[in-house]
């Protein structure tokens, strides 16, 4: 028999039994939707984590933060090596040292001198959303303790001038101390204790000895750990946020696993339905399967028959199930972000997230659990014997 | 003039177990059944006719013997290949119909050339074409609860010949209807036989009937006891002696068309699957 006449049969008898049909692609669908709404939830938590914790260029990049070997240096020569990657979109190093303010005691301010150009990589927030106006310029972005400790208000101290004293050892390895005067244009956002300040690192130049740290960006997220790797081959130590992405990602996994185990119960409990319909539907068919065989049905056209019920049967629920679970999270994400919103506290926003290829999976799950659950009954009805078949009314 | 055996039974034994008790349903039947023959089994209730004509259909093996249809022996085909026998050189009409209920009359017609791969457009036509042979071409979207038992034996007639087999294996066809039905459809069954040349096994207990048959076997007790061949049968036409006591009988029955409109239409499996 044609595929397509098996499925013309199937689905004649799935129509011809439309509430027992209803009932049993109803407990596919309840178990779907279950696995769905679970782990859905359990993926947009991870979603909404991940990118409080950092956002997707950190992803990105990695920072060597020593060397393990006395002789290879943080360095502009290790810089210019890196950028030679084909892989690194920039290479940029940081310089921080603690500096004082002239006439104001007892502030010790770290000062960081980095590449204006690559200032976006420390990922930093700020008031005015200022940059440096140069490679060179005389400005310095301070946060809040500093302003603080300064005496001085926010809005006030933009554009006032103050002296630093900043000491560090020089390309000899001595201690130096160098006065700069830098202008405040603009005060970073943070929640640090600390006090600390950026600064282009041309600033620094005099005590420019070897980098505090370099950050590594790679062109591509999937790359980061080759390079990583790379970089420590060569005798250096990295630290990457992605890892600690990784522990968050590790733990919702463990999370998934569970919600998808309730939810593989239901599924579970949906599938006994289907056998349990299906093994109905071979005792109603019973004298059918005798008529079939004795005009020349083959046991696999009658087999194929009661699978293809099944399999249509899982697929139905696959389908209505992943919609109804992303709808029913839609709806509680709508629900609370409106509740949230109302309540004048800051709205969530995406709580589910559903892949593509998870939904996508989810309706193949489906459909071979349901064959599967299938399977008895149409090899029942394969071998069923044509004459006592027949007999069954 | 030269005829082949189309069946060839040899020594043929049923043995049943029912619990501890053996019931022996065929013992040792031997018989030829040749191209175009109309022939009768003839015998009591239980005396072995069904079990017999299943084993020509390849629906239970025998316990020892041979059947052997056009010099294949079924013993030796498989499951598959019993299938198709009965697909293709075997037509099945039961007393009980057996239409399926599900399926409306063209698809159960159909259901044949379903099986054996034929497209959807070739076999509603070949269904169609057989619906009018059976005189039903009325009733083509019914569903079988929606006829009476002559109309729906029609059908099983006309599903039988959907594959345009050699051998009509007929078990007690008219056993479920009544007198005027009955008529009809061994009026059908007679001009299979006499215009199409197919060779139409018919298992019956109604007297009646063995007039048409070419031969007629009688059987007791599971074994063959008589042979008689008829000699007037090509003389005999079925309309004459069993219609003519039921004329004036209010009948909701359709008119069976003349034999002579039964024709062949060269219709096989083989040629619709390439
Ligand atoms: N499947 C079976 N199991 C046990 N006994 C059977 C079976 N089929 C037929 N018989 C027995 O074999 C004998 C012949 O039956 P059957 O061929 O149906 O007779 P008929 O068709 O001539 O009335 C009966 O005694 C019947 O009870
Ligand atoms: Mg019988």
């Amino acid at each position: 028999m044609k595929m397509i006449d098996v499925l013309r049969i199937a689905l004649g008898n799935l129509r011809r039994n439309k509430l027992r049909t209803t009932l049993t692609v109803a407990g596919v669908v309840v178990g779907i939707a279950t696995i769905v709404f679970l782990v859905t939830l359990g993926f947009g938590l991870q979603k909404l984590v991940v990118s409080n914790t950092t956002n997707l260029e950190a992803l990105k990049v990695v920072t060597i933060t020593k060397s393990k070997d006395e002789n290879k240096l943080l360095n502009d020569a290790l810089i210019d090596n890196l950028k030679k990657n084909p892989e690194v979109d920039l290479a940029t190093p940081i310089l921080s040292y603690s500096g004082t303010v002239k006439e104001k005691e007892g502030i010790a301010p770290v000062i960081n001198g980095v590449e204006p150009k690559n200032f976006a990589v420390y990922d930093l927030k700020t008031n005015l959303n200022k940059k440096f106006s140069s490679d060179n310029a005389g400005e310095i972005m301070i946060n809040k303790n500093v302003v603080t400790a300064l005496n001085e208000t926010e809005d006030q101290i933009i554009g006032k001038d103050f002296t630093f004293d900043i000491t560090g050892l020089d390309p000899t390895n001595t201690a130096k101390t160098i006065s700069v005067k830098l202008k405040v244009i603009d005060i970073i956002k943070d929640d640090s204790k600390g006090k600390f300040g950026y600064t282009p690192i041309a600033n620094l130049k005099e005590l420019n000895h070897h980098f505090f740290n370099i950050k590594v960006k790679v062109k591509q997220k999937e790359k980061l750990q080759e390079v990583k790797k790379e970089i420590e081959s060569q005798g250096f130590e990295t630290s990457v946020v992605a890892s600690q992405v990784d522990a968050i990602n590790l733990a919702f996994g463990v999370i998934n696993g569970v919600l998808g185990a309730f939810g593989m119960i239901a599924l579970f409990v949906a599938a006994i339905g289907i056998f349990n319909t299906m093994t109905i539907s071979l005792l109603e068919r019973t004298h059918e399967i005798g008529i079939m065989k004795a005009i020349g049905g083959r046991d696999k056209d009658c087999s194929r028959i009661f699978t293809a019920e099944a399999a249509i049967i899982g697929f139905m629920g696959g389908f209505f199930g992943v919609f109804s679970g992303w709808g029913g999270g839609k709806a509680i994400e709508l629900l609370i972000n409106f509740l949230a919103n109302k309540a004048g506290g800051s709205a969530p926003g995406h709580l589910f997230y559903t892949p593509p290829t998870f939904a996508i999976g989810v309706v193949l799950f489906a459909f071979f659990v349901s064959t599967f659950a299938g399977i008895w009954p149409a090899r029942r009805a394969s071998k069923l014997n044509p004459l006592e078949a027949l007999r069954y009314e | 003039m030269a005829k082949t055996p189309v069946i060839k039974i040899s020594n043929l034994s049923k043995k049943f177990m029912l619990g501890d008790i053996e019931v022996q349903a065929l013992e040792s039947v031997s018989l030829e059944i040749y191209s175009g023959e109309f022939i009768c089994f003839f015998g009591p209730s239980g005396c072995g006719k069904s079990t017999l004509m299943s084993m020509i259909a390849g629906l239970q093996p025998p316990s020892t013997g041979s059947i052997m249809i056009r010099g294949e022996d079924l013993a030796k085909m498989s499951t598959n290949q019993l299938a198709e026998h009965r697909r293709t050189k075997i037509g099945m009409v039961f007393q009980a119909f057996n239409l399926i209920q599900t399926m409306n009359v063209l698809e159960n017609i159909a259901l044949p050339l379903t099986f054996a791969r034929i497209s959807k457009m070739r076999r509603m036509k070949r269904a169609e074409n057989l619906l009018e042979i059976v005189g039903m071409g009325k009733y083509k979207d019914r569903t079988p609860n929606q006829l009476s038992g002559g109309q729906q034996q029609r059908i099983a007639i006309a599903r039988s010949l959907v594959a345009n087999p050699w051998i009509i294996l007929a078990d007690e066809p008219t056993g479920n209807l009544d007198s005027k039905s009955a008529n009809d459809v061994m009026k059908l069954l007679i001009s299979l036989n006499r215009k199409s040349k197919r060779t139409v096994i018919l298992i019956t207990h109604n007297p009646e009937y063995i007039q048409y048959a070419d031969r007629i076997f009688w059987m007791q007790d599971g074994k063959m006891i008589k042979v008689e061949a008829n000699s007037h049968v090509h003389t005999a036409y079925a309309g004459d002696k069993t219609s003519k006591h039921k004329k004036g009988e209010e009948s909701q029955e359709d008119e069976v068309p003349d034999a002579a409109e039964v024709k062949e239409d060269n219709f096989s499996v083989e040629e619709a699957n390439k």
